[in-house]
């Protein structure tokens, strides 16, 4: 049997969030290593020899360290062909294109506002950071542009990068949760139509609600 | 099939395709967008690019977007013609994405905002922020001593061999170090600079400096 992989980094974590559902989605075992990022464990000698910019996640298998989530989903779709979910990263040139250009649209454009956001309403409060309203309006402004793209072309397309649920979908999941569950500003996302029937269906998906148990085991009030 | 990239041969990304390209061998048409105009806002252009950003390729009947998707395609299309930019393992490989994506959320908006604070706005007569330009170049001094340290150890970002993740830094960091006038970023470390000399001397990339500037 195959050593798990490991996965550092704490399971509130957007970014580890993206890496265990692309793991889950996969079928590939893995071990979550937490870590304390409130006394600093990510900016300890140890860690940054696996991650230099001191962030997470960092992932390690028997062949290879790496990091930056959207570098590690892609290596567990291309190493770990046959398993769990095939078609995730797209099974031919083509789709896999479609793919990367919804992945590389989610981490231009989707995830810098809505990371905004979700530090400004879900986190700030937590860490007794004053939010900034003009930081909040700017970025709620941005988001609702690329949504309404999202719209439009979740009208036309059951998932983004095509008829099938994929990586490009996959990614946007935990920023989306956060913006849902622990704002509210969800209506951003669920008042509109299509986009609120894309997020209806992949945040029902097996692995995406493992993640989230994982997540409300581990969260301490 | 001539590939048609929709674009300015001055813009970053746009030129991000281009680089690839012509490494690649790739033959293509470049279909200038009138930034300054706003062509890019229209709606003709915004039917083939939903976000009303540059670059968008058209290859006969396939379409794309997003540069690092673009080039990713290429590279893998064109896999045995030119040199390999994607490694020779799943291993190497993945070191070029990961590389690609420090790129892609390290580095790239903070050499953006730079060259926005320090030649952008002072072309459309306004006044840059000076706070705020010293806060982004020490922030990018932090990331670009992780990039010494990387090069240090090894020739290219992802290994031995010039790749995607190199590729990929030449169009931002050639705005930096010249119209933004931060070459000592690069020039003040050894292995940073030695790097930026090999990846900028590549006839590639100098075929398209002379197409541009």
């Amino acid at each position: 049997m195959a050593t798990p992989v490991k996965v550092y980094g704490p399971p509130l974590s957007t970014a580890v969030c993206r890496v265990v559902a692309c793991l889950l989605e996969k079928d590939v075992e893995f071990q979550l290593i937490s870590l304390n990022m409130a006394k600093g464990d990510h900016k300890k000698p140890d860690f940054l020899k696996i991650q230099p910019f001191g962030q997470v996640p960092a992932f390690q298998d028997e062949k290879i360290s790496l990091f930056e989530s959207r570098a590690i989903c892609r290596y567990v779709c291309e190493n770990y062909p046959e398993k769990g979910n095939k078609g995730l990263f797209g099974t031919n040139p083509l789709a896999k294109a479609s793919i990367d250009q919804w992945l590389e649209a989610e981490g231009q454009s989707f995830n810098p506002p809505s990371s905004a956001l979700v530090f400004q309403l879900a986190l700030a409060p937590r860490m007794n950071i004053k939010q900034d309203e003009g930081v909040i309006k700017q970025n709620e402004e941005k988001l609702a542009k690329v949504l309404d793209v999202y719209e439009k072309r979740l009208g036309e397309s059951r998932f983004l990068a095509g008829d099938e649920f994929s990586l490009a979908d996959l990614s946007h999941l935990p920023n989306a949760h956060y913006l849902v569950n622990a704002t509210d500003r969800g209506e951003i996302l669920t008042s509109r139509d299509n986009v609120g029937r894309w997020w209806g269906e992949i945040s029902n998906r097996d692995s995406w609600k493992k993640v989230v148990d994982m997540q409300k085991q581990q969260h301490s009030p | 099939m001539v590939v048609k990239v929709y674009g300015s041969v001055k813009a970053a990304c746009p030129q991000r395709v281009l680089a690839c390209l012509l490494e690649k061998g790739v033959e293509f048409e470049i279909v200038q967008v009138d930034l300054d105009e706003g062509e890019h806002k229209r709606p003709e252009f915004l039917l083939r690019q939903p976000f009303g950003q540059v670059p968008v390729i058209e290859d006969g009947d396939f379409k794309l977007f997003e540069s690092r998707a673009i080039i990713r395609y290429y590279a893998a299309k064109y896999v045995n013609q030119g040199p390999n930019l994607l490694g020779n393992t799943l291993e190497e490989k993945a070191l070029v994405d990961q590389w690609l994506e420090v790129e892609a959320h390290n580095l790239n908006d903070l050499a953006f905002n730079l060259v926005l604070q320090l030649v952008i706005l002072p072309r459309m007569g306004q006044r840059s922020d000076t706070a705020l330009v010293h806060n982004l170049e020490q922030k990018l001094e932090a990331v670009l001593n992780i990039y010494e340290q990387r090069l240090s150890k090894s020739n290219y970002l992802a290994g031995d061999s010039f790749t995607l993740a190199d590729l990929s830094h030449l169009p931002a960091l050639r705005y930096l170090m010249n119209e933004a006038g931060m070459a000592h970023l690069v020039t003040q470390r050894k292995h940073v600079n030695a790097w930026w000399d090999k990846i900028s001397s590549r006839p590639a990339w100098k075929k398209l400096a002379s197409l541009a500037h």
